[in-house]
């Protein structure tokens, strides 16, 4: 594989903690990815492994009290978003990169009615000074763009079901026309029959508009529906990473860790009795072990895992972070 | 050896981690507590003002505080007497250390007595739900209607002034919020999967407000009490400045601060000195308040 | 809406039936008949018996209620004070304008202060713009209203000679009442629009807002203040109550002639008709005033809006 071209966000070594007076939490340690224009990148892991971190990061919206960056750069269409003032900052959100977050219940303002906080969106970005009459046409076109009817634009928040909601606030990431759209577990919230509608009109969404996207998620079947290239994180790393394919292809080399995710998955055409669930939970963030965080709960693990922090190794597009590729033939390890 | 030792020290039944557990939470709270620096100034201060309040009559004795002499009549702050002297010639250090013990004492016993009624009632009611529920709501709902100290002026009206009547005055009009609170928090704990898991158990009644109920508010009760300590001096400081507290001469915070009234222009450190003597007790119960609030639940502050 | 304000209205029946019949049975524990405090001590006792048939002291306490209640509602009748003879209703309508305009612009003084620096403190938490404030207004809502009446007193009146001590002839008798009850209640505004305004801004929505890119003044002023305001409108409503307590003493103290400073007279000078006339009408506007908050969180919350207007929203 060559190099990209210019990638439209590039992550580079980022680490992020949350401090408090009594402890401080790694919440991501040294993670780098890229992401091209129109190409949806998915993220995945367990509860607490640093995913809606990283895209809290992205949007520069970690809490302001608790949230540190720690170390490396993000790029955003060219601009390092870490050391840009804030009022850059709020011209980029929202216009150039949206977010859908994981609770529809919650993430709407419960006292305004939704065609109005369709609506701010485009006010607050109205550069060519859009007429009145043009804002709200464009507000009714993303509503029956996402199913639902312009007629619902004056009602509040309480009176639409939870994927309704979900659709709402997909208008409003998308009512600009964003470059990047972080969709954090949007349907987590959801009932399953609900989850796939909307991941259906996520996709077809992002072909229709051309819309990059990280999809943050821990489930495996979103991500091989939806996404180009896939990242596994595990306690604030990115363990293994490359195309989808790369991932899902079950007779190449993986992370213990991913195969440990797709062995907890129920498949049907496969003969197993029972699931086997990876032993053990997450590593404390507010304090990792040495070594590879993953080594008290792997079953490949070696003396020489709890020592050492193993480098990353890759073979074509897949890139995997794991002692155990170093003997493997066609990976290489990669500096850092 | 060691390992021996430390299974020894392991807590092997349930009951053993049930106090285990309760103790570390404990002292993880009183660890807390002593981290915030105003809350323990609040604490100093409350505590140095209780130990006064019992100490008053070692430190001077009570007919002090009423034996006037016109001699003396608002003289100024002195070395024989530190805080002057007020309208008689009575000493106002005198009259100040023994009022704290009327202020104190009906701040303190309205504020348990309201603990005591409202939660048991609370407590009652939240977990029986129904009719009774309906009933004794309804009848909060009137009681709450009627402004506090206005309900507390209408008592005294009725039973006269006095140290006993002014603090079932207050606790009667304390009650009723404290029975919304313990109730919600009742209604709030009683929805919670364990407590299913426990009736299902056939746990009864008692066993289940006792054992999970009380247990879960407790952090809630501590922190409203606190609180209350510090509304209801401020209450009966104001019943007592409307001369609808205690029988004079007896001295208390409010009565001093409105016999001193009368002198504001010549004599004011009458008005002042037992003034900041409500103000400190007060506030120090709020900080104090605050902090076991932050202590119990330190997801609040961040 | 209308029906909502409706059903609320007559939801107050009861509650005032109650109320009034609550402080009717306690003041009638005072001792004494109005037949002897009316007549004066010299009195004879037949005459005294007489009284008390008239004026009906001699039925049973349910029914004197209803009479009252009957006489105060259909006739505007609260019976006569025992030490002035005057008509209490009259007085109380008199003293009424002097009691609310203070009431009013103490709630007025402490929201104007208490809720733009809750919001401040809220949104600098941990800073100074965070600790002085709320050191501040906790220090505040430690005083007992009278007392910082006291020190404006000592200060401003007879220090300064800015303002009369007591009475009402003009608007500058208002000022110091205003300042002594709005400043702990202030304080006590500001700690609830705080802790308020902290809970409402950790809120998803108010991320929402700011993943839009909303300038942070839009997101706490447009997107968090209108959520945070409700329970701020809720405490305003009922510290109404713990107002009105401290109103009576600064009424007392700066001796405006309210009524609060009416029913500490009918109190000492065991006045029954003052004292129950009085105390009644102060919770019965207590009462309206809850309603007024009731109705207000309406326009606030679509939500309860929706609840309280039908099946449709």
């Amino acid at each position: 594989m060559s190099k990209p071209a210019v990638p439209l966000l590039r992550v580079k070594n980022l680490s992020v903690e949350y401090r408090s007076d009594l402890e401080t939490v790694k919440a991501v340690n040294g993670i780098s990815f890229f992401l091209k224009k129109s190409e949806t990148f998915g993220l995945v892991g367990e509860t607490g492994a640093g995913k809606t971190t990283t895209a809290l990061t992205c949007m520069r919206l970690l809490p302001e009290n608790t949230g540190r960056v720690t170390g490396g750069e993000i790029e955003f269409e060219g601009k390092k978003l870490l050391n840009l003032p804030e009022s850059e900052m709020q011209k980029i959100r929202g216009e150039r990169m949206a977010m859908i977050f994981q609770d529809p219940m919650t993430s709407l303002n419960p006292v305004m009615p939704v065609g109005e906080q369709i609506e701010e969106a485009l006010k607050l970005h109205n550069e060519d000074n859009k007429t009145k009459d043009r804002i709200q046409k464009r507000v009714d076109e993303v509503l029956s763009m996402v199913g639902i009817p312009a007629s619902r634009k004056c009602e509040y928040p309480h009176q639409f079901s939870g994927g309704m909601k979900q659709r709402v606030v997909i208008a409003m990431a998308l009512v600009c026309e964003p470059a990047l759209l972080i969709a954090d577990e949007p349907t987590t919230a959801l009932d399953v029959t609900i989850q796939a509608q909307i991941i259906e009109m996520i996709r077809e969404l992002r072909e229709r508009l051309g819309t990059a996207m990280i999809m943050i998620t821990h489930d495996l079947g979103i991500v091989a529906q939806t996404c180009d290239n896939v990242a596994v994180m595990y306690a604030g790393k990115i363990i293994e990473m490359g195309t989808a394919e790369d991932i899902y292809l079950l007779s190449a080399n993986h992370h213990p860790y991913t195969m440990g995710l797709f062995g907890s998955i129920p498949n049907l055409r496969t003969k197993a009795r029972r699931l086997t669930p990876i032993p053990g939970l997450m590593p404390d963030p507010t304090n990792l072990p040495e070594g590879c965080s993953f080594s008290p709960r792997c079953f490949k693990k070696t003396s020489v895992c709890d020592e050492v922090s193993p480098g990353v190794y890759r073979n074509g597009t897949h890139r995997i972070s794991c002692h155990l590729l170093k003997a493997e033939n066609h990976w290489e390890a990669e500096r850092q | 050896m060691m390992r021996a030792e430390l299974n020894s020290e392991a807590p092997n039944t349930a009951a053993d981690i049930l106090v285990f557990k309760k103790e570390s939470r404990w002292k993880e709270i009183w660890r807390r507590l002593k981290k915030d620096r105003v809350a323990m100034m609040g604490l100093v201060i409350i505590c140095a003002v209780i130990f006064l309040a019992l100490a008053a009559n070692l430190i001077v004795p009570y007919s002090t505080a009423l034996k006037m002499n016109m001699k003396l009549r608002l003289a100024p702050p002195s070395a024989e007497h530190w805080f002057g002297c007020d309208g008689y010639g009575r000493d106002l250090l005198a009259r100040c250390l023994h009022g704290s013990r009327v202020s104190l004492l009906v701040g303190f016993a309205t504020s348990f007595a309201t603990l005591l009624a409202g939660g048991m009632l609370g407590a009652l009611v939240g977990y029986v739900g129904g009719k009774l529920d309906d009933l004794v709501m309804r009848a909060l709902d009137i009681f709450s209607s009627i402004p506090d100290t206005l309900f507390a002026m209408a008592v005294v009206a009725a039973m006269g002034p006095g140290i006993l009547n002014i603090c079932i005055a207050i606790s009667l009009t304390n009650i009723p919020g404290f029975v919304r609170m313990v109730r919600s928090s009742v209604l709030n704990i009683a929805e919670q999967e364990y407590i299913e898991a426990s009736r299902a158990g056939g746990a009864s009644v008692m066993h289940i407000l006792s054992r999970h109920v009380l247990p879960n508010a407790v952090g809630t009760l501590i922190v409203q009490t606190t609180a209350n300590v510090a509304s209801m001096i401020l209450t009966a400081a104001t019943l007592s400045f409307l001369g609808l507290g205690i029988n004079p001469p007896q001295p208390e915070w409010g009565a001093l601060v409105s016999e001193g009234k009368e002198f504001l222009r010549t004599a004011p450190h009458l008005i002042l000195i037992p003034g900041f003597m409500i103000c400190a007790a007060s506030f120090a119960m709020s900080v104090l308040g605050d902090g076991l609030r932050d202590a119990l639940d330190p997801r609040l502050r961040t | 809406m209308h029906r909502f304000i409706l059903r609320r209205l007559l939801m107050m029946i009861p509650i005032i039936i109650g109320v009034s019949l609550l402080i009717f049975i306690i003041i009638d524990l005072v001792p004494g008949d109005p037949g002897s405090n009316l007549l004066g001590p010299g009195a004879r006792q037949e005459d005294i018996d007489l009284m008390n048939e008239q004026l009906g002291y001699n039925y049973p306490l349910l029914q004197r209620y209803g009479v009252y209640m009957y006489n105060a509602v259909f006739k505007l009748d609260l019976g006569k004070s025992y030490s002035t003879k005057k008509p209490v209703f009259t007085e109380v309508v008199n003293r009424l304008p002097v009691s609310l305009t203070v009431a009013f612009n103490a709630i007025m003084f402490s929201l104007v202060f208490g809720v733009p620096l809750g919001v401040l403190s809220a949104v600098k938490q941990n800073t100074l713009f965070d600790r002085i404030p709320t050191g501040l207004a906790l220090l505040l809502a430690s005083q007992p209203a009278f007392l910082i009446g006291l020190v404006l007193m000592l200060i401003f009146s007879l220090h300064l000679g800015w303002f009369p001590v007591t009475g009402a002839a003009s608007w500058k008798s208002y000022i110091m009442p205003m300042v002594a009850l709005g400043l702990p209640h202030g304080g006590r505004q500001l700690r609830f629009t705080r802790s308020s305004m902290l809970e409402t801004i950790r809120q998803d929505y108010v991320r929402t807002a700011k993943a839009k890119g909303a300038p942070p003044r839009r997101v706490i002023w447009k997107h968090a203040m209108q959520n945070a305001l409700l329970p701020v409108i809720t405490v305003a409503g009922n510290s109404f109550g713990v107002l009105i307590g401290s109103a009576i003493a600064t009424e007392t103290l700066f001796g405006l002639p309210g009524l609060g400073t009416f029913v500490v007279m009918g109190i000492k000078q065991k006045d029954v008709p003052v004292v129950t006339g009085g105390i009644i009408i102060l919770a019965v506007i207590f009462s309206f005033v809850i309603l007024a908050v009731d109705i207000s969180y309406a326009f606030v919350d679509p939500r309860i809006r929706a609840k309280y207007s039908g099946r449709r929203g």
